[in-house]
């Protein structure tokens, strides 16, 4: 199992230097200059001195990697001028956390529910219900669905805000506040959840080992219970955890329609800024998050199914 | 899919037996020991296997439904670019935004090319017989002063002097009609994804099936690689791309291409760990079949279904993708459109000119309900045990 | 538009005191602007029912899509600084006579030159304070004036220094060439301070850029934000690191969140009674939808009209036009490698194809055409004793008419031009930004008109998104053929804004255009013989335009004249739109809950 862990660690390694390297040329090969536009001359070649455009390729290339991995993203330029990138980005983390995890223990228990009621239930009016919703959720962008909730729900009705409330203190308004946000970040991911619960509890409804848990007189319900859930649980982590990664990206487009400051507002806009050094950053941020969760699925798996631990290596689809 | 194939082989129950299963009756049991067995001989054609598939599909009447719609679509944006008295870029400034309006439907009242404005009395005038009907008049209080205000339902298309005009789904902005960007978008999306697909299928295939046959230190080495570089992010990759290359049909499709054909060779991978032991793959190696043989004659038949079933969920996903890209300023380039592009205009102005996001997002979510329910019958055809799934 | 995001000195400065993402100007001064006159909509009666005085409290909710940092040095969009004062503050008459004023803010009196505007005398108020305590005086401004030109902090906002008005050696100084006691800024003593400029300069001019545009920095927090080798700054990067001085002091701050300005009862313009609010709160948004629906649910006190709201709107006695200074167009490049491009012929038939008209009124709504470069919302001559707008004058407007729009004249400019080329096809490409939605029409327009006006076999044109710097920098380095952009403009002093298209401007997007008639009279109208002379600077100015258009450097389309919105809660402090000011949002009053 440590040999097995120490070589997921070793290949993430290669994956993130990779990820820099790319980035390094990225930068690099974009057309455009470090001082913006309509700057003074002499205030661009002093900008450009000071990103060390000014020494050879090789030598750059090494400052950056230097700095990467010491967690030192330079400034922003155009966005936050003079602003370290490390504490933009840290300053915003929490606030997508939060929404992120408020949205996961949202999606995973509806998604589940959607998805056992749908495959025990199956074919019946309830299932084709769930279908149809599941159909509706990966068939709308979620950046439409985000503005239809708003429009509806803050504009038309006036249950909820339209911004997120921002006060430091937790309050029933702030929860308030975080409904639609929530509902327009867990939106993709129910269904996502849904589709495989779903899926996967069918198939393992219809196993031999259902028949035989039948056959030595357990009920329907107990042999649903004890068998056929837990056995459909197992691939679930390789939906799950990944989830959070889409979910972050999901963040860049709710963010920006809810007024909430966090990662994925930053991310669309040093983007159309063309921020390139806070937009690496970002994305080396997003790398991060989804080589861990990556990791994390491999060994859940190395825990939840021996089989996989055994062999030492696994054959994943 | 790691435990699917870790699961024994069951063969495909038959109906008789079933039934003999969950109803044990002891008068089924009859004595036959010592008795002498008449085997019949097998009566009937023999059905190939994609024949076969076809006669399960054809029995999926959602999934024919669904290859019907992605039929209509694809024909319609091949031809209706083709064949409406617009063109894609052509604009009509002065008809900037118009509500939809189609024929014989406007005598209904559904999508005649009227909206209902919030106007100034004062105003009305100016509207002329454009105004249909006036739906209420109010009094509004500025700053002590009362003025009239009216909700009125406009003609625009009377109010424009475009009453010889029919644009079914409404014109953006610019006046450009949006039936005809629709379908041209259409055409651009569903062109990236099966472009992509077919790539990603291709490289997929032959880079999992080399792994996957011959094993050992190649798959080794192949596996890492592909652990390497299926670890960078999608979004990561395809925002570091699309920046460098900048936006267009070809940097969307190589975006979609550089990880995406990981999954495809994992599973043609995982069905050659599959295959490659079964007994009659090493009767054939016994009689000296060649590796090619082995490969393409033997082990890859059987993954035939699962390729075509896997490439057709890609394509959705493949579109979406670009939607979202488009969303974030990073999309095709203009004036070409394609549907996130149109969505992602549409959503700026969601509240004003609903049109314009609901025609793409009916024709996407079309998209993706035939596409998934295609796959579906699709997977349910190829592979009966996963049927309903 | 993303006008938040150039780096504009006199931009900056307009939304000084403007309130909240809403750059500023009004149609009712300028008989060219095109958009309606805001006649007040019919009032059937007028109960002259006076309501009890409002006295609750008086937030101001605006909002804002850009609030990067707080440090004055660094960030270019000074509606950021409402918590910090300068040395003269323009600002909205506070009686209501719709008349802009300079008035002394941190300086006792307004500034004033013994030698006919080389040297400056400013005088400091006594008593002024940080929020945090510490006093305001002539040290706080030479330290300020020092950190703005160090050559290792290479501060954004440096130019400052050396722009309409140079200080001396203040160029040197930021390049590394002398040492600070060379520039021309003399501490005499803690309340007084001496500034000796390059070339004279009018008190006009003087007070509109350094007394207005330099804000004053906190010595001990700047010096405690910095780092070890004296290259950046944290200042002004959070709540903490931002000291107050100004009309307000900010006291709350979410980056990309919300800010809080509270009004700062100790500032001189505050007890002159120049602010009648108590706070203002503005929130990031950045859905101009978002905007929209809560204005119209009373939850924002501004919203800045889109285009297509503008049908519905255009006569709500709420919304106010504003004027800008700045004229979006296009870059023509005459020295592209492309050989239809030299020719001027080809260049002045874009000119007079352009359709302006249809994409001011089509694609931007609310945005007036501009067949000229100089935009309607210049103003020449001294604001407070009398001047106009540069485009009401006889030479302004005589510009205007001989550059209208003319397809005719265009076809038979190509047809010469294409005969000169060869007669063969010719192929050109237009650069626009990416991610505006507005340019991406507008560059559709172009293309859309000129094929068919020119003949699709005979032309055609290829269009290129690119991020606004990856564009400005193609455009420096002369590989384009037209490109999208624009140069923005001093709304007092224009000429001095003209120098980018000089000969000798260090910073130019190539363009071919170089003309030593045009070179001298930008010289003499900001340094030279014509300092003083307004009606010869107007003259000028329309020979400058004239130079430019004929050569074809440039090809104007619209003017961003945004229409904004006010709630009828707020009362503003002027009712007609003022250069620099506009409708000095942070003056107003609130009159309603």
């Amino acid at each position: 199992m440590l040999k097995y862990i120490l070589k997921r660690i070793l290949a993430m390694a290669i994956t993130l230097f990779i990820i820099i390297s790319l980035s390094f040329f990225a930068i690099r090969l974009i057309p455009g200059d470090v001082a913006g536009e309509n700057a003074a001359p002499e205030i661009k070649a002093a900008m450009e001195a000071r990103y060390h455009l000014d020494k050879p390729l090789g030598e750059q290339y090494a400052i950056f990697i230097k700095n990467f991995l010491s967690f030192n993203f330079g400034e922003s330029m155009t966005l936050y001028p003079r602003r370290p990138v490390f504490t933009i980005i840290k300053d915003k983390i929490p606030l997508t956390l939060m929404l992120n995890i408020f949205s996961l223990v949202l999606t995973v228990p509806v998604g589940l529910a959607c998805g056992i009621i749908a495959a025990l239930r199956k074919n019946t009016m309830v299932d084709h219900a769930i279908s149809a919703m599941v159909v509706f959720n990966v068939s709308v962008p979620a950046f439409v669905f985000a503005s239809l909730l708003q429009y509806i729900f803050a504009y038309k009705l006036e249950w909820f805000p339209f911004l997120l409330n921002l006060d430091p203190q937790f309050s029933f308004s702030k929860f308030a506040s975080m409904i639609l946000p929530i509902l327009a970040l867990s939106f993709g991911g129910i269904a996502t959840i849904t589709r495989y619960m779903r899926a996967e509890l069918f198939e393992a409804l219809n196993s031999e080992y259902m028949l035989l848990s039948k056959s030595k007189g357990l009920s329907k319900m107990q042999s649903t219970l004890r068998h056929a859930l837990r056995n459909s649980f197992i691939p679930l982590c390789n939906v799950i955890i990944p989830m959070f990664m889409g979910l972050l990206g999901g963040s860049m487009v709710v963010e920006n329609i809810f007024g909430i400051p966090g990662i994925g507002s930053l991310t669309a806009a040093s983007i159309q800024t063309s921020d390139h050094y806070l937009t690496i950053a970002v994305l080396f941020f997003y790398s991060i998050i989804g080589l861990t969760s990556m990791l994390l699925v491999d060994l859940s798996y190395g825990i939840v199914d021996p089989r996989i631990r055994i062999g030492g290596g696994k054959v994943r689809e | 899919m790691s435990k699917k194939q870790l699961k024994l082989e069951v063969p495909p129950m038959l109906d008789a037996e079933k039934i003999a299963r969950e109803h044990i009756e002891p008068e089924l049991f009859e004595q036959v020991a010592g008795e002498k067995i008449f085997d019949q001989n097998m009566e009937g054609e023999a059905i190939g296997f994609f024949k076969d598939a076809y006669l399960r599909f054809k029995k999926n009447k959602a999934a024919i439904g669904a290859a019907w719609l992605i039929l209509f679509i694809i024909l319609m944006s091949i031809f209706a670019p083709m064949l409406s008295p617009y063109h894609f870029r052509e604009q009509h400034t002065s008809f900037g935004t118009m509500p939809p309006r189609i024929p014989v439907l406007e005598n209904f009242g559904i999508a005649n090319g009227c909206v209902t404005m919030d106007l100034f009395a004062a105003d009305l005038e100016e509207f002329g017989d454009a105004v249909k009907e006036v739906k209420r008049e109010y009094i509004w209080n500025y700053k002590g002063k009362e003025i009239k205000k009216v909700i009125a339902e406009i003609d625009m298309y009377e109010y424009k002097d475009a009453k010889e005009h029919y644009f079914v789904f409404g014109t953006d902005n610019i006046g450009r009609d949006l039936f005809v960007r629709l379908w041209r978008g259409a055409r651009i999306s569903l062109l990236i994804g099966f472009i992509s697909v077919i790539i990603n299928c291709f490289i997929g295939v032959t880079y999992g099936s080399i792994s996957g046959y011959y094993g050992g230190k190649v798959d080794m080495v192949m596996q890492r690689f592909t652990e390497i570089l299926g670890g960078i992010p999608f979004l990561v990759m395809s925002i570091l791309f699309i920046m460098v290359l900048g936006a267009g049909v070809s940097s969307f499709i190589l975006v979609l291409i550089i990880t995406g054909w990981i999954g495809m060779s994992r599973m043609i991978r995982a069905q050659f760990y599959r295959y490659k032991d079964y007994e009659y793959v090493m009767a054939s190696r016994t009689m000296g079949a060649k590796d090619r043989t082995l490969i393409f004659r033997h082990i890859l038949p059987n993954a035939i279904g699962p390729i075509i079933t896997q490439a057709t969920f890609a394509v959705p996903s493949a579109i979406f993708s670009e939607s979202f890209l488009s969303y974030l300023g990073l999309g095709i380039q203009a004036p070409e459109p394609s549907i996130g592009v149109l969505l992602a205009e549409g959503q700026k102005v969601l509240t004003s000119s609903p049109h314009l996001t609901l025609f793409p997002a009916l024709v996407v979510s079309a998209l993706m309900l035939a596409f998934n329910m295609f796959g579906n019958g699709l997977r349910d055809a190829f592979d009966p045990r996963m049927r309903g799934l | 538009m993303k006008k938040t995001r150039l780096i504009a000195l006199v931009l900056a400065g307009m939304m000084a005191l403007s309130a909240c993402g809403t750059p500023s100007n009004p149609g009712s001064s300028t008989a060219e602007n095109p958009t309606p006159e805001k006649t007040p909509t019919e009032d059937t009666t007028k109960d002259n029912v006076t309501e009890a005085e409002y006295t609750g409290p008086k937030d101001y909710r605006g909002w804002t899509t850009s609030m990067a940092t707080f440090n004055p040095q660094m960030y270019t969009n000074s509606k950021t600084f409402m918590n910090l004062g300068t040395l003269v503050a323009m600002v909205a008459n506070k009686d209501g006579k719709n008349t802009l004023e300079f008035v002394p803010h941190h300086a006792a009196e307004l500034p004033t030159s013994s030698d006919g505007g080389t040297t400056w005398n400013i005088k400091i108020r006594e008593g002024l304070k940080w929020n945090d305590g510490t006093p305001i005086d002539a040290k706080t401004y030479e330290y300020t004036m020092r950190m703005l030109v160090d050559p290792k902090l290479i501060n954004k906002n440096a130019a400052y220094m050396f722009d309409t008005c140079i200080v001396k050696n203040a160029k040197e100084y930021f390049s590394g060439q002398c040492a600070w006691e060379d520039v021309g800024v003399k501490l005499i003593n803690d309340y007084e301070l001496e500034i000796t400029l390059q070339y004279p300069a009018t008190e006009l001019d003087f007070y509109t850029s350094i007394c207005s545009l330099i804000w004053p920095i906190q010595e001990e927090m700047y010096e405690k934000c910095m780092n070890a080798d004296r290259t950046s700054t944290t200042y002004g990067t959070s709540l903490e690191t931002t000291p107050s001085a100004g009309m307000f002091t900010l006291t709350e701050w979410i980056t990309d969140g919300h800010d809080k300005f509270v009004r700062n009862d100790d500032d001189p313009l505050v007890k002159e009674g120049y602010i009648k609010l108590d706070s203002m709160t503005r929130r990031y948004i950045k859905e101009n939808a978002t905007r929209a629906e809560m204005f119209f649910k009373n939850e924002l006190d501004n919203h800045s009209l889109l285009g297509d709201d503008y049908i519905q709107y255009r006569n709500d006695p709420r919304a106010y036009v504003t004027l800008s200074p700045n004229v979006w167009g296009y870059f023509v490049n005459g020295a592209s490698k492309n050989p239809i491009m030299q020719n001027k012929d080809f260049r002045n038939a874009l000119y007079f194809a352009t359709p302006r008209e249809s994409i001011a009124q089509d694609v931007y709504k609310l945005y007036p055409p501009a067949p000229y470069i100089v935009a309607s919302g210049i103003y020449v001559g001294d604001p407070i004793n009398g001047g106009e707008y540069y485009r009401d004058t006889a030479e302004g407007k005589a510009i205007t008419e001989k550059y209208a729009t003319n397809p005719e004249k265009a076809k038979e400019l190509f047809d010469k031009a294409y005969e000169a080329n060869g007669s063969t096809p010719v192929s050109i490409e237009y650069i626009y930004f990416e991610g505006q939605e507005e340019q991406k029409r507008q560059a559709e327009i172009l293309q859309e008109t000129f094929e068919n006006l020119f003949g699709k076999d005979r032309f055609t044109m290829t269009l290129r998104a690119m991020p606004p710097s990856s564009a400005y920098d193609v455009y420096r380095s002369g590989e384009y053929d037209l490109g999208l952009g624009v140069r923005l403009a001093n709304v007092f002093n224009p000429w001095a804004t003209m120098n980018v298209w000089t000969t000798g401007y260090a910073d130019k997007y190539i363009t071919g255009f170089e003309s030593e008639e045009f070179d001298k009279l930008q010289f003499d109208c900001v340094y030279g013989d014509l300092v003083n002379d307004v009606d010869g600077k107007v003259k000028a100015l329309a020979r400058m335009e004239e130079l430019l258009l004929d050569y074809g450097a440039f090809v104007p389309v619209m003017q961003n004249d945004n229409v904004v919105m006010y709630s009828d809660r707020i009362t503003l402090a002027t009712q007609e739109y003022l250069p620099f000011v506009g409708y000095a949002g942070s003056q107003s009053d609130i009159t309603a809950p």
